[in-house]
């Protein structure tokens, strides 16, 4: 997702030289992404994500919200560690947590002190409390509010998926800046 | 990216350091102090860039920098901000009673760390050097219309709390000590118990000898002795035009001003109380009256009549 990106866009799982340059696929590639929230990198991130899959597939898509679990989120990390987030040539400083909204996609944030390094070793072990949301159903719709949850795909074991795993993403506002 | 004036950016900024000087990893306290006084800067530059980014731009001849902040130029032109000794004079006026003195001596013992050989930041012990900083910190704060929750995250609130309740015990027992001296002093010359060198000293003393030379000063009960002491100050707060008739034709017109009390000395008992905290913490008067011509203070506006 680029700051000019049409908001609708087309996701499919590559490997990591067929990605696009600087994207998440271009890390992970066909590998279990990390929880991320869509657009962390950006100054405005959107508000909401709809992925809308026309065809089932065998790999899901994971989410994270607060509530998952039963370990406790260490908030005065996520609200007070500071991060650097790149985007391309642009550089500047966020937290997790900031103005209701949570931000972070470990591709593009690097932690620049200790809360910050606390903060993102909890998102590693809240891997385990994830919900899998599978696409089983033909023109399926899945909302995150990307305001207040994680989410990122499973690795992709079936290589079917690489061509029928077809995702559109519309990403979106609601709110006022 | 950030304009350079951001005063969000430059406030979370700051906040990236005193995280490096809170974090538990085990650094000493030299460079803590070091963190914190970077963050003091720049908590300064986002408290004036918050009223305007002209308050923290270099006047340079060209003005490059002042144009940028003003918005009247935009592109790449390098802005330049001015230096901590000027961010913090011009926080001393603006924020009261955030301390030109105080903010001056972090800065002063951070360029020495950095640049000098100094081999430690600063002689004055932890206990006693954190709750002077958070003191000038909070004020800064404060200015930017944020809490110290914001600067350092609600787990480490108590932290700060501590610091800011020593350092208004220190100030009280700075309060206390400089009063309590005053009044054994006065009392050793009148009982005639003064060593002669000091006897010889008090002797020479001339009134107004120990005042600070403040543009206003009044009068306020002196918080050791009793006697009549001066205040003094630097900033109107207030200002009124007052006239009188005292003819069919005449009218006598003079300024009242309403001034911040900053430093107050005693010519009997020699007290000496050098900074807002203790004038405030002894109850003196918070500000003082004084009257004063017209002309002293502003020019009428012109008419062609």
């Amino acid at each position: 997702m680029r700051s000019n990106d049409s908001p609708h866009s087309i996701l499919r799982p590559v490997a990591p030289k067929e990605g696009r340059r600087n994207s998440m696929s271009a890390v992970h590639g066909l590998d279990e992404q990390p929880l991320h929230t869509d657009g962390a990198h950006l100054r405005r991130p959107p508000d909401w994500i709809a992925l809308i899959v026309e065809k089932p597939n065998s790999t899901p898509t994971k989410l994270w919200r607060p509530q998952n679990g039963s370990r406790p989120v260490p908030w005065a990390a996520l609200e007070n560690g500071v991060f650097l987030v790149k985007n391309g040539s642009e550089r500047f400083l966020a937290s997790i947590k900031d103005v209701g909204r949570l931000r972070y996609d470990p591709t593009s944030m690097t932690p620049c002190d200790l809360r910050a390094v606390q903060a993102a070793a909890f998102f590693v072990t809240a891997e385990a409390d994830v919900e899998e949301h599978p696409w089983i159903q033909e023109n399926e719709i899945l909302l995150i509010d990307n305001r207040k949850a994680l989410h990122g795909r499973k690795e992709v074991t079936d290589p079917a998926d690489r061509s029928t795993r077809v995702v559109h993403r519309l990403a979106f506002q609601t709110e006022k800046p | 990216m950030s304009k350079p004036w951001d005063p969000d950016a430059l406030f979370l900024k700051a906040k990236l350091f005193v995280n490096h000087a809170m974090d538990e990893e085990g650094r000493q306290f030299d460079e803590q102090a070091l963190w914190a006084s970077l963050a003091l800067e720049l908590l300064a530059k986002a408290a004036l860039a918050r009223v305007s980014p002209v308050l923290i731009a270099v006047p340079t001849e060209e003005g490059h920098s002042l144009l940028v902040a003003s918005g009247l130029v935009d592109g790449d032109v390098r802005f330049t901000s001015v230096q901590a000794k000027t961010l913090f004079a011009r926080c001393a006026r603006a924020f009261k009673p955030f301390s030109e003195k105080e903010s001056k001596a972090i800065a002063a013992a951070r360029n020495d760390y950095l640049h000098a050989a100094a081999p430690a930041f600063t002689p004055i012990p932890p206990d006693a050097w954190w709750p002077r900083f958070w003191a000038q910190a909070q004020i800064l704060v404060n200015a930017c219309d944020r809490v110290l929750e914001d600067l350092v995250g609600s787990d480490r609130v108590g932290i700060v709390d501590d610091h800011l309740t020593k350092n208004k015990q220190n100030i009280e027992h700075r309060r206390e000590m400089l009063i309590e001296r005053a009044r054994q002093r006065l009392g050793l010359y009148q009982s005639g118990q003064m060593r002669a060198p000091e006897a010889q000293q008090w002797t020479q003393h001339r009134p107004g000898d120990l005042t600070a030379g403040l543009s206003y000063s009044g009068s306020a009960d002196c918080p050791a002795c009793g006697d009549s002491g001066t205040l003094e100050g630097e900033d109107v707060e207030s200002a009124k035009h007052e006239f009188e008739r005292v003819h069919e034709d005449d009218y006598d017109d003079w300024m009242e001003l309403t001034v911040g009390s900053e430093y107050f000395s005693c010519d009997r008992c020699r007290l000496v109380l050098d900074s807002y905290e203790l004038v405030d913490s002894a109850e003196l008067p918070p500000t003082f009256e004084i009257t004063t011509q017209v002309g002293d203070y502003w020019e009428p506006e012109y008419g062609n009549d």
